[in-house]
This record gives C-alpha cells, structure tokens and sequence, in this order.
C-alpha cells in the first residue's frame, strides 16, 4: 500500500509540475527543455495525469495505479519506438564510427532515464538493464553498445551509493581491489528515495560524455611518451585514434610512418592520405609486404574495435598477422583504446556465435565471375588477437598491460551487469 | 516554409509492384501474392522494402491486387525495415500486365516526381540514391529526353542463368540503350548504331534486375501507348520511335557496387537463395535481419531449435527457430522454415521447407519444395521437382517424383491422391522444359505462364513455332485470310491488292518479301480437309481456277525478274510442303508461264541455281522438260530473230 500511495504521489507531482512548467524555476534551461520534450513524447500520459488530478482522493487510489500503469505502457512504446530505431540504425550501419555509436548510446539512455518513471533506484536499474537487454540482444556483435550500456548502469549505482553515504566517506572513482572486496559487506538493495538522485545522475552522465568526446584527445596527449625520433612505425587500417596520435606526434618529432592497406575495405589507403596531407611520410603497402617491412619497424601502433575481458583484441582483419610478425622480430606491439571501448567478453572458441561479423563477400570475389557458384566465399570484418600479442594498451587513463584489463572492468562496470538478461532482486 | 519547400521537392518515391501476374510459383504461392513467398524464411517483399529503407527512399507506394491487400498490409507491418517507411497502398482488380499498373499510376496520380520503379521481388542491396541523383543530373544537364535508367546486373554464370538471354546494346559513354532484344541465337543489329556513336557496347551477360528509375513522363507513355504491356514492350517502343516520343533510355550495370537479384520462377529462386545464404545481400542475411546465428559453412542456426546429436547438417543450410531434428538425420543445401519437426532417418537435400512442415520417420525429399503445414508421413520419397502446396498430407511410403500437389481439389481437374493430396494435371505439363539446372533442380516453370503478359515466353514460343519474324508472320495469314474471302465472295481483284498492300505497310513488309508471301498464300487457300478429299487431277484444275481468278493480282506483283525469283522459290518453299502440289509443280509453272507472268529468263536462271538438297534436285529434275521446251522454244524465236535480221 505505501508503494501505492508513494507512486501516486508521484505522478501528482508531476501534474504540479505540468501545471507550472513556465514558472518551474529550479530546472536549469536544458532540463527544462528535456521535460517539455518529454510531455510531448507522451500526449496521452498528460491527460491522463490532469483526470486523476481532477478526481483525486485517497479511495480512488487503485484507479489511478491502473491509469499509471497504462501510462507506462504508453511510455515504453514510445521507447520501443526509440529502440527499434536505433537498432535499425546500427543494423544498416548509418553509425559507421564506434565513437558515433557510443555517443547516440549515452544521448538514448539518457533520454530513458530522464522518461522512465521510477521512484526508487531499483526501478530504474531494472527498466534499464531490460532496454539493455533488448538491444544487446537484438545486436550481438555491437560489443560497444554493451560497454555503454553497462557504463551507464555503474554511473547509476555508484551515485545512488554516493547519495546515501551523503558525503560521509569519499567516494574514489578508482577504488582499489582492496576496498571494492571489503566494501561488499553493505549490500545495497537500492530501493530507498534518494532525493535530486536524477540531477547527480545527469551530472554524471555529462562528465561520462565529456570523457568520450576527449579520449582521443587524451591518447593522442601520451603520444611524445611512445614515438620517438626517427622511429618507424607500422599501422593496420584505419582508425581515428591512430591518426590523431601520429598526428599529435608529429607536431614535435620526425618519424615515418608504413601503412598495411587492409584489403578488402582497403581504409590504409585514406589514413596515408590523411597523413601525407599533414606532411608525416608515410608509406602505403599491400598487406602481404608487412612481414618483410617488420624487421625494420620499431613500434606496431593499431587501433581497435574492442578489446575483450581477457586483454585480447578484436580488430580489423589482419591485425592478428601483424602481430605475430610483431612478436616473430620482437616488435612492441601498442594497441590503442579508449575505455568504453574495454568489453566484458571473452572469446572461447573461433566458432563463437557473435565473435566475427561476415560481409559481403563483394571485396574478395566480384559477383560476375562465374566460379561464384561454385565456391564458398568468406570475408570477416574482424581478426581475434590474443592478449600474448599485445605488449600495451593505451587508454585515456593512461597505459595498462593485457593483464591488467580484468581491473579496469571491475572498475568501470559493476559485477552484477556483466549479464544484462538476469533481473536484480 | 522556404526549407520545407525544398524538402518537398526533393521526395523520393519508389513504387512497389507487388502483383507479379504470372503463376510460376504456383500451388506453393498464387500469382496475387507470391511476393510474401518465403526466401530464407523471409517475405519477399520484406527483401525489397529493406532494400529501399536502407538506401534511403521512404515513400513507397506498393501496388497489389485487391484480394491479396489484406495479406499484404498485415505482412508488411510485421517487416522490421518497413517501420520507418511511409507505405502508401494502391489497387486495382483491373489490371492484367505491367503496364495496366502503370496506367493505372497515372490514373491516380500518384507520382509527384522521378521514381523508382521496382517489383516485390528485388533481393539485395543497391545503392539507389546516388543512381537517381545521377538521373537527375543527366536531365538537367545532358539529355531532356531520358526517361528510365533501367539497372542491369552482370550475370554470375550466362550458362545457367535462364534470364541472361537477352541482348543489350549500350553507348559506351553514356550509357544510353540503343538497342534491345531478347531473341535466342543470331541477331542482326542495324548499320546506324555502329555508325552514330563512336563505341558502343554490345552486352550478353546482362540479367534484370527488375529496377528501373522512371521520370515523371513514364506513367503518361503507357497511358497513350496503350499496347505496352510489359517493361520490355515499353522498351521496344521507345527504341522504335525514340524520335516520335522524343525520350532515350539508359542502363546502368551493377557490378562490384551492389547485388541485386530477381525472384522470378524456381532457378532464379534457387540462385538467390544461394546468394543470400553465401552473403553477397549483406547486411541482408538471415543473422542480421533476423534472430540467427551463423555457423561455419554457411549454416544458420534460428532460436530455441533442437537438434538430435547424430543429426548431421550440411552445408548452406538454414534452420528456423523452435524446429525440431531427429536422430540420424541428414540435411544439406536446404531451407527449413519455423517451427518444422523432422523426424528420425530422415534426407533432405536441395529442397525449400516453408514454416511448419512436419516430415516423419525416414522419408526422404529431394528437390523440392514443401509449402506450409504439410505433412510427410513415414518413408516417403519426394525428388525432382515436386511443388507443394500449403497443408498437403502425404500419406506413407508414397514415392513422388515431378509432381505439383495442392491440399484441396477446387476445380476437380486434379487427381486424388489421398484426403489431402491432390496431383495438378497440367495438360501443357509434358512440352517446354526448358530449365535445365546444371544441379539437377528443374522446376517447370516456364509450361505454366498463362498469363501472356510474361513476354519471354512469348518470344520463346515464336521462336520455336517459326524461324520467320513475328510481323511477317501476322502478314501471311492476313493475306490468306483477304485472299479466301475475295474468291468465296468475287470480290475484285483491285480491291484485294488495296487490302493486301495496306497490311503490307501495316507490317513493315518490304516488297520482295510480300511478293513471296502472296504466292505462298495463293498457293496454299484450301484448307486440309478439302485437299484430301481432291485426287490429282482435280487439285489443279481448282488450282488452275483460282490462279486465274487471281490473275491481276499476280500480275500486280509479279512483274520485274526479282519478283519472278521471289515467285519461284514461293512455289518451291510451298511444294516442299504439300504433296498434292508438288506433283503439279511443273504445270503450275508452265501454266504461269504461259499467262505470261513468269519469264523465260527467270524459269532458266531458277533451274540453273546450284541447290544443296536432296528435294530441290529432285524438282529441278521434274521441270527438265519443260526446261528443255523452253530452250527450243528459245532457239527457235532466236533462229526466226536471225532469220528476220
């Protein structure tokens, strides 16, 4: 009964706030903006609130839970449109750029935040972690997405701990193993009012956004760290961060720079233009040069798609070669990655469902040539490159060895939301 | 309001044609709404609304018959990709053809702007915006007349693509179609297209891909010509009078930049599943465009299946979810819908199950395809092309081989085979098998068009009743037909040469050709029956009556040398044929001859002429008399010129 009563409360609250939105002083404009968007995503919710405002006593209670109830219905159509959406977008890949996806990620989930109607923190964790669900399910192979979504949810734990310690301890961002094994004992069940709960969330999230717009920046930042003077360095593909790296590099020190063109896609080749126009020398070679170049290279410098729990790699196609050439002439081996781009996965068999994505196989074979039927023609878009491979990862926090990377997880995602599918309690 | 404005210029429509009027998948599909035959355990049509979702067109307009809208609609809300595209249904009960649609189009009024025009039956991915865009430049800049881009796709292997039997002439800078034609074996192309564009490319290795992208003036054309019933009609006619419409054509060829493939009969069914499940669609694949997971091999896994451990599963396979395997099962090369439960010892290879299908114990299938909720009990055998229809029950140890099986018997032509199997009898079924699949999958298709709108099959049918072109063809019977009625009625002999010049000019028939058409007729007026119940004797004097009653006829014809040859080889081509005749042939000849119609020069060069056949010889041999008669006849004129002189 006290959940009844508290929930329509709630949406009386709301009405209040319908009633007054012009002069709803204590919104910054950005969220006030946010609300009305809000209100008029869900027309239907409105009337629904001014009725029960209208005819408001306690009796009429159990009515007006129904009529919240069918609000919510309203609300998650409304964000299954959302949902299927964006799954559609990713699935014909409008959002090319892992760094595109986990923007349009954060800016979608902070739109369920701000439009689920929850009271306790529980409530949101769980509506949450179904959306999560949902989409990490309908997109397996989006390891990014997964990463977000989970980032998301530890933002939302950490600052409901953070409200309810209430200042009393300090809350680190990087907890040390030590107390994340002793702090255990006040388990949480998440279910009490943190009051402004939602302001610090979205402050957060702010500052999570912030952290994603700039890792590239931050990378490129350690950039003098690792490339020296007249070192040469070898890149697979394309990638952004890499190119931002060598860039930054350059403007203080003189290196050349190969480029494996990473057939089928062939992206090496815009990198070595991209690069040339910077004035870096650097030079474009078919991918099956790369093991007579390695001797003379000094540094391997790739980027990545995402790197697995174990401190694997799963990159462009090629990559994996590149680094056991690496590893035949002892060449360092420098992966870069942003943390959202850390996953909490593992790959257990190459057979794995959901590890490779296989195109078009248009690349490799032209549709016209008449063996076409008569042969089976693969072209996978990624390459597994185990963590023995890789010498050192370089993320925005700064460079961590393979086998620091399981740390990092259980830092920035809490252990429950490892499996989106199971309900909290 | 300025922006909006812009926005709504820039609209882009494409018009689905989702009633392909023709009944090549028929029973497991009928002709009204074979767009929702499962490819991959997918709609087709889905394939085509993705299609256009993903390249970035989102006003579709999709045309169907009324009795299947109901099925449609509710399909196509069921589609993932057509959520976010505005689907507008339009439908006619009228419309028999393609360009019945089309008319019906601008009947409407539906079109506000260039379009892209393709049927419910496009698998795959193209990029369609930039191909429009590249229309619009060409209009604005280049030339005002081009109406369609029709996109065409290299063919993967010409041996066995059925379709690939067409050939295309294109300029080779701009890629205008200059010329078009679907016949099998020689073609003559005219001396202009060599001599007009610098290069040009002539092309046998193109396939339809059933995408065309039509401006505005499209729907009018077929408004005003209303004999255009199908996109080649449109094409032939445009070509033909490319100066009186004042419109060009131009193609574009995929090849490297996207995959697009027609779903028209069983091969082209076959091929594109084949290419779908080899991934050449991507991203439209089973793994992405539903809940599956890829194995090595080609093998697609849907949700929550249950296979037995010793269930062996081959290559370029699919199996939809909640199905269910038996132990010691073999499947390869096969498509299994949702929710299938296959039994023990069970063969399946090569064949197409739709959702639901249930095969019992150690029955084997082949080649085929089993249509929704059948039932296959135990050891029965089904190979080579069998078609069922939805909910057929075949009973045990029931061996089929090439049969096309319905559940219900709705015009009582069918043979009963049990409660719910009933065997379609077609009686064309044993001629035309032309579908030769070099894997053994022959589906008949082409025997059960009965539409004509198809025009392939017309011009396949031609092609083999007759060597001569269609027009010259139409001519001959016209001819036959004013001849019979001008004797049975004495109609004068100046009127029938007014008749038969007039369908000269209508066919396009030059004059040598209609000469020898006209002896031909003349030569062949009685009908079969009349010509056994005559003897020898009596042919020719009718023979020789009519000729005469033709006379001026003939001698409005036959007057120069040529036509005198023309008029030779006519009675040779004709004595080939008929018996009676060619006893006569010699007095025939003789007696033209004597009416003074042929010459004496013409009848001696006609002997002279080398000929290889055995039958030609032999008529040269009979008219050796009257050859001889002829050369005293000449001498002796010669002698008496001699003499005079």
């Amino acid at each position: 009964m006290c959940s009844i009563i508290s929930i329509y409360e709630f949406t009386k609250l709301r009405v209040v706030l319908i009633k007054n939105q012009l002069n709803c002083v204590s919104c910054t404009p950005n969220s006030f903006f946010r609300r009305a968007f809000d209100f008029v995503y869900t027309p239907y919710s409105i009337s629904n609130k001014r009725h029960t405002d209208s005819g408001a006593s306690k009796p009429e209670a159990r009515k007006s839970r129904s009529l919240f109830k069918k609000m919510l219905d309203i609300d998650g159509k409304t964000h299954e449109m959302l949902i299927n959406n964006y799954i559609s977008n990713l699935k014909i890949k409008k959002w090319e750029s892992n760094y595109v996806i986990a923007e349009k990620t954060v800016q979608l989930f902070r739109h369920f935040i701000d439009t689920i109607n929850w009271s306790t923190t529980i409530e949101l964790l769980n509506q949450l972690r179904e959306y999560g669900f949902q989409i990490t399910s309908a997109l397996p192979l989006q390891f990014i997405v997964g990463n977000i979504i989970r980032r998301i949810l530890n933002i939302v734990r950490e600052e409901y701990t953070a409200a309810r310690k209430s200042s009393e301890e300090e809350i680190d961002v990087q907890d040390s193993l030590h107390k994340i094994v002793t702090s255990e004992d006040d388990v949480d069940d998440y279910n009490s009012i943190v009051p402004e709960l939602k302001l610090s969330i979205f402050e957060h999230l702010d500052e999570f956004q912030m952290e994603i717009e700039s890792s590239n920046e931050d990378i490129s930042k350690q950039a003098l760290e690792h490339i020296h003077s007249n070192e040469i360095i070898l890149t697979v593909g394309k990638s952004s961060e890499v190119e931002m790296f060598l860039k930054e590099a350059a403007k203080d020190r003189i290196f050349e720079v190969f480029i494996t063109e990473c057939s089928p896609l062939n992206h090496g080749r815009q990198l070595a233009l991209n690069l040339s126009k910077h004035k870096i020398q650097s030079t474009l070679i078919p991918d099956s040069t790369m093991f007579g170049i390695m001797s003379r290279v000094n540094k391997v410098i790739i980027g990545v798609d995402s790197v697995m729990a174990n401190g694997g790699l799963r990159t462009f196609n090629g990559c994996h070669a590149v680094a056991l050439a690496a590893a035949h002439y002892s060449v360092p081996v420098i992966v870069l990655a942003p943390m959202y781009k850390l996953s909490s996965r593992y790959l257990c068999s190459y057979n794995q469902d959901a590890f490779n994505e296989f195109v078009s196989p248009a690349g490799v074979l032209n549709y016209s040539d008449s063996v076409v039927s008569k042969v089976d023609v693969y072209n996978p878009t990624y390459d597994y490159v185990p963590p023995e491979n890789v010498t050192l990862f370089i993320s925005n926090n700064g460079g961590h060895s393979p086998s620091y990377v399981y740390r990092l997880l259980s830092e920035i995602y809490h252990p429950l939301d490892y499996d989106l599918s199971v309900q909290n309690k | 309001m300025s922006t909006n404005k812009v926005q709504k210029q820039d609209v882009l429509q494409a018009v689905v044609v989702a009633n392909f009027f023709h009944k090549n998948f028929w029973p497991a599909a009928d002709g009204d709404s074979a767009c929702l035959l499962p490819l991959v355990n997918r709609p087709l049509l889905h394939y085509t609304l993705d299609m256009l979702e993903s390249s970035g067109i989102l006003d579709v307009i999709v045309f169907c018959s009324s009795g299947s809208a109901d099925r449609i609609k509710a399909s196509v809300q069921r589609a993932s990709g057509a959520r976010r595209l505005n689907v507008v249904y339009t439908t006619s009960d009228t419309c028999r053809s393609f360009g019945d649609v089309l008319r019906h189009l601008d009947a409407c009024a539906l079109i506000r702007n260039d379009f892209v025009l393709l049927w419910g039956n496009v698998v795959g991915r193209l990029p369609l915006l930039p191909l429009v865009k590249r229309f619009k430049t060409l209009r604005q800049s280049g030339d005002k007349g081009a109406v369609m881009t029709i996109v065409y796709q290299r063919s993967s292997d010409p041996n066995t693509t059925s379709a690939a039997d067409q050939t295309v002439v294109l300029a080779a800078d701009t890629g205008r179609v200059l010329f078009h034609n679907r016949a099998r074996g020689k073609i003559n192309l005219p001396l202009e297209l060599v001599l007009d564009n610098r290069t040009v490319d002539i092309r046998r290795d193109l396939v339809d891909t059933n995408v065309v992208i039509c401006s505005t003036a499209v729907p009018p054309l077929f408004a005003d010509n209303f004999d255009f019933q199908t996109k080649d009609d449109f094409v032939k006619g445009l070509l033909i009078n490319e100066e009186i419409l004042n419109s060009t054509l131009y193609a574009h060829v995929v090849d490297g930049d996207g995959y697009a493939g027609e779903v028209f009969d069983w091969p082209s069914y076959e091929r594109v599943t084949r290419d779908v499940l080899h991934r050449w669609t991507y991203p439209q694949v089973p793994e992405v465009v539903d809940k599956y997971s890829l194995r090595y091999g080609n093998v697609y896994f849907g949700d929550n299946i249950k296979l037995a451990l010793t269930c062996d599963v081959g290559n370029d396979t699919v199996v939809g979810s909640d199905s269910k395997f038996g132990s010691d099962t073999r499947i390869s090369n096969t498509v299994v819908g949702k929710n299938c439960t296959i039994g023990n010892n069970v063969v399946i290879e090569n064949s197409y199950l739709f959702n639901g299908v249930n095969v019992k114990d150690k029955s084997v299938i082949r080649f085929s395809v089993i249509g929704e909720n059948c039932t296959i009990k135990e050891n029965s055998n089904i190979s080579d092309s069998c078609i069922l229809g939805n909910g057929v029950v075949v009973e045990p140890n029931t061996e089929l081989k090439q049969k096309r099986l319905l559940s219900s018997d709705s015009n009582n032509k069918s043979k009963k085979l049990s409660a719910k199997a009933f065997v379609y009898d077609a009686e064309n079924n044993s001629d035309s098998d032309d579908d030769e699949d070099v894997r053994g999958l022959t589906f008949r298709t082409r025997s059960w068009s009965i539409n004509s709108g198809s025009s392939s099959d017309n011009d396949d049918t031609a092609s083999v009743a007759a060597s001569i072109p269609d027009d010259t063809c139409m001519f001959y019977s016209e001819v036959v037909d004013s001849l019979i009625r001008g004797f049975e009625d004495h109609v004068h002999c100046d009127n029938l040469i007014l008749e038969i010049n007039s369908s000269r000019y209508a066919y396009n028939i030059n004059y040598r050709e209609a000469n020898f058409q006209v002896i031909r007729a003349m030569l062949t007026l009685n009908s079969k029956a009349e010509l056994e119940a005559l003897n020898q004797v009596r042919y020719y004097t009718q023979l020789q009556s009519k000729l005469d009653y033709f006379m001026p006829v003939l001698r409005n014809y036959i007057k120069s040398s040529d036509s005198c040859e023309d008029c030779l080889s006519a009675i040779e081509d004709i004595a080939k044929g008929e018996e009676l005749l060619n006893t006569v042939i010699v007095k025939v000849i003789h007696h033209l001859y004597n009416m003074n119609i042929l010459s004496e020069e013409s009848i001696l060069r006609w002997h002279e002429k080398e000929e290889d056949t055995q039958f030609a010889k032999n008529i040269r041999e009979k008219a050796n008399k009257l050859i001889e008669w002829l050369k005293d006849a000449e001498e002796e004129t010669d002698s008496d010129e001699d003499d005079s002189s």
